[in-house]
């Protein structure tokens, strides 16, 4: 059985509307199995008002296309809630899945936490 | 009907033979008097008989029957009573032995037939309660009892009355009064009354000892008696000696059985809770036992559960509350009630807090006090004036609570929580049960239709490949489940060309296998109207997207082989990269080919058409391709070690002088010697393509076919890559027109 688990890290930056930051932290592997543990997590994000999401890849081994639904789910609500979720620290195979499927294309990917933290702070729009 | 005529005639004959006797007040003979008992007893044998269909009907109530016997005897007390007011006292002439008078003659006449109608009543209805749960020896002693009584009355037929016994009568009373005292104690019937009713039949035998014994006693000193030459004697021994004695058996028989009662009853009484526990349990347990056929029907099995306090009488209300988890909420619901309706129950109580209380504590809650008590909303009156919660847990799942109740307070005893506790237990077990055979029904189902899914979707892959000269095609798929997402096609184009697409659809299931399915028909309708592999995946996106769920997406290569122009021509939409090998002698390598391309279903506006490309693969003969999904890849060995690109490049380059099929069976066999045989995590689908030249033409130089070096693409091999990059669609800078 995969492991998996996601932690929610509320940030001090604040976006220029002065909503706060979040930064879920993804360990372990993304996959039909434990998908529906990160969808739970970002529908928590929704239902607290959180949209300004930062999802960090640090710690995540691997990605199935079931992840990646996941992020094409709630990457439509975020963003009509005036938010957006920005992908960071790809590991490279990771990122390889992103990068095969065209999410650059439709998700702001940067290398590091604090840029995406920044994008928001400066008011960058999403990629697409 | 002729019986009862003989009955009259007998009586007819015997009372104006003891009439005239008397009148005429001579001695008879002793073979006279001997005929007169006779027949007197006759009497009394053929009313035995015939009197029977009477008493047959309560045979199961014998409080009733002892109701009846009492106000029977009280009947010939009165009889008794009223008779020497009538007649005057009756007298034997002693030495006659026979009435002393016409009048007393008829007299006892009369009174004999009153006592053997009643003795009669006696019997009958007293065997049925003798004869509960009838054994072969109770119905023999039954029948020597009468037996014996009878042998010995007709051994005194002879004797006068008032005269002695013979030493025969004596002996044959003897042991009639030894079978009589046997079946004096045949009392089964008590021990299942309950307790009320134990106490109606203790009240019911006593007044029948009271009244028999005066009735004997009337006859021996009272008023049922007649002056003889010494004690007095009964009155019907004026009549027949032996009748009259056969009737006093009957009458000590019921003193007997009276006493025998009474004393049982007595004794029964403190047991009598415990005994109602247990029939209690038993008639809970039976309906419960009843359920195992239709056990599985939960809505059945619910009504039973909260029938059963009230159908085995400890309970006037019943309903039961239980944890639908499948609801999503974990507050119990009133779901059956029995003598009371489901949303008054509900209503009532705080179902939810006492079913937390007895889930935590496992025993079961006794308000004496219901309506005292918070979590009960019922008011006097309401018919909860005592509450019994009894907890439903089986096997560490608590599925609810059983909740009794009665209109009086303090209704329930110890016994009564101890009877349905256990009683919830086995409920509970039951509900277990039949929970999980309702899953396993659905699993069973739910593994029907994917096995169906499974069928279908087998039937969406191609069962042949289409053969074109000069190329070769050999596919295989593998899911990691019943259903797949993964799929693959070929269809040929017409003009030789022949479309291949391996697509993959993001999660697992009936509704992967629905995408699929959708795919196959875009597929089937829309590649034969475009040689230009990105026209049709933009076709396939657009047609899709509407109907893709938010999670939902497709990744697919579709490539085209032109052999008329040496030219393998694709497009990607977020797939795997396409990896080719060429053989050295024509420039070989190996290459991964990624064209730029969003996966289908990401993206409903122009992005998708913006940045698809297609990519040109000028062909030399012997250039081999794989075409294979995300599974193939990311397969792991027992060490965690992803197959990967290069591991299947590398192979593919080994393998390449194979033709098709050999070819895919090495690949397929390298990657399970790599994998090992542990099941399968995704789907897994590999199609080769082999390009041998067309018949006739065997190749053109590769240094003609390797052109323009591109940014897209992976070159690994040492030649210049043979292909080219260019977008789908022309007027890629400005959106195109939908």
């Amino acid at each position: 059985m995969s492991s998996f688990s996601v932690s929610f890290r509320p940030h001090d930056a604040r976006d220029a509307d002065g909503a706060r930051v979040c930064v879920l932290d993804l360990t372990g592997e993304l996959d039909a199995h434990t998908a529906g543990e990160f969808e739970a997590a970002l529908q928590k994000c929704l239902d607290d008002g959180h949209t300004r999401l930062v999802v960090s890849g640090r710690e995540l081994q691997y990605i199935s296309s079931a992840g990646l639904g996941v992020f094409m789910a709630f990457v439509e609500p975020v963003r009509e809630q005036g938010g957006d979720i920005k992908i960071a620290e790809l590991q490279p195979r990771v990122f390889n899945v992103f990068d095969l499927l065209g999410f650059p294309l439709l998700f702001d990917i940067v290398e590091t936490e604090e840029a995406a933290v920044t994008r928001f702070t400066e008011g960058s729009s999403s990629a697409a | 009907m002729l019986l009862w005529v003989a009955v009259a005639v007998l009586y007819v004959a015997v009372t104006l033979s003891v009439s005239g006797l008397a009148l005429v007040g001579a001695p008879i003979a002793t073979l006279t008097r001997v005929a007169l008992n006779v027949g007197a007893v006759g009497l009394g044998l053929l009313l035995y008989p015939l009197l029977a269909p009477y008493f047959d009907r309560d045979t199961s109530d014998p409080i009733r029957a002892l109701w009846t016997l009492v106000l029977l005897a009280i009947g010939l007390l009165g009889a008794f009573f009223l008779q020497p007011a009538l007649i005057g006292t009756a007298r034997l002439d002693p030495v006659a032995g026979l009435p002393a008078s016409l009048g007393a003659a008829l007299d006892a006449a009369l009174v004999a037939l009153l006592e053997t109608l009643f003795a009669v009543a006696l019997l009958h209805t007293l065997r049925p309660l003798v004869l509960f749960r009838r054994t072969r020896r109770a119905v023999r002693m039954w029948a020597a009892f009468l037996g014996l009584a009878t042998l010995a009355v007709l051994a005194n037929a002879g004797a006068s009355p008032g005269g002695s016994s013979t030493w025969a009568a004596i002996v044959l009373t003897v042991l009639a009064i030894l079978a009589m005292v046997y079946v004096a104690f045949r009392m089964a019937w008590i021990v299942p009354l309950p307790f009320r009713r134990k106490l109606a039949a203790l009240a019911l035998a006593l007044a029948l000892i009271v009244v028999l014994t005066i009735l004997l006693v009337q006859r021996s000193v009272g008023m049922g008696t007649a002056a003889g030459a010494g004690d007095p004697i009964p009155l019907s021994a004026l009549f027949s000696r032996s009748l009259s004695e056969l009737v006093s058996f009957a009458l000590a028989f019921g003193v007997l059985y009276g006493s025998t009662t009474f004393l049982s009853l007595l004794f029964h009484l403190p047991t009598s809770g415990t005994y109602e526990q247990r029939s209690g349990e038993i008639r809970a347990f039976r309906a419960l036992a009843e359920l195992t056929g239709p056990v599985l029907d939960r809505p059945q099995l619910v009504a039973t559960i909260a029938s059963a306090p009230v159908t085995a009488g400890i309970a006037e209300a019943a309903w039961l509350a239980l944890v639908d988890v499948q609801s999503g909420s974990l507050a119990p619901r009133v779901v059956a009630a029995e003598g009371i309706a489901a949303e008054r129950a509900a209503h009532f109580t705080d179902t939810e807090a006492l079913t937390a209380e007895v889930a935590t504590t496992r025993e079961p809650l006794l308000l004496g006090a219901a309506t005292a008590d918070h979590r009960v909303r019922a008011r006097p009156g309401d018919g909860v004036g005592s509450l019994l919660v009894l907890p439903l847990t089986a096997g560490g799942q608590a599925h609810g609570a059983l909740f009794a109740a009665r209109a009086v307070t303090d209704g329930f005893e110890e016994e009564d929580a101890a009877a349905l506790a256990t009683f919830a237990g086995q409920a509970a077990l039951a509900l277990s049960h039949a929970a999980l055979f309702e899953d396993a029904l659905e699993k069973e189902r739910l593994a029907r239709e994917l096995a169906l899914a499974r069928e279908v979707q087998q039937r969406l892959l191609p069962q042949h490949l289409p053969q074109i000269p000069g190329a070769e095609l050999a596919a295989a798929e593998r899911p990691a489940h019943e259903v797949c997402g993964d799929y693959y096609d070929v269809v040929s184009l017409g003009g030789g060309c022949l479309g291949v697409l391996v697509a993959d659809v993001a999660g697992k299931g009936a509704a992967a296998a629905f995408y699929m399915a959708e795919l196959k028909g875009i597929f089937q309708s829309a590649a034969k109207l475009t040689r230009s592999p990105g026209a049709f995946l933009a076709q396939a996106n657009e047609a899709l997207t509407g109907s893709l769920g938010r999670h939902a997406f497709i990744s697919a290569v579709y490539g085209i082989l032109d052999p008329e122009a040496g030219l393998f021509t694709f497009a990607r939409a977020g797939h795997c990269p396409v990896i080719m090998a060429r053989a050295p002698s024509r420039g070989g390598g190996h290459w991964l080919l990624r064209a730029g391309g969003l996966g289908l279903g990401l993206d409903d506006g122009p992005l998708f058409r913006q940045t698809l490309q297609e990519q040109v693969v000028q062909l030399a003969p012997g250039d081999v391709f794989a075409l294979y999904s995300d599974g193939l890849v990311e397969a792991r060995s027992d060490a965690g070690e992803e197959y990967g690109y290069d591991r299947l490049a590398d192979a593919l380059c080994r393998h390449r002088d194979r033709d098709a099929d050999g070819l895919l069976t090495a690949l397929l066999s390298e990657h399970r010697g790599f994998t090992g045989d542990a099941a399968y995590d995704d789907d897994l689908t590999l199609v080769v393509l082999r390009w041998n030249g067309p018949d006739g033409r065997n190749g053109a130089p590769a240094e003609e076919t390797a052109r323009a070096a591109v940014s897209s693409g992976t070159p690994t091999g040492p030649a210049a890559p043979p292909f080219t990059v260019r977008p789908a669609f022309a007027e890629a800078g400005s959106p195109p027109a939908r």
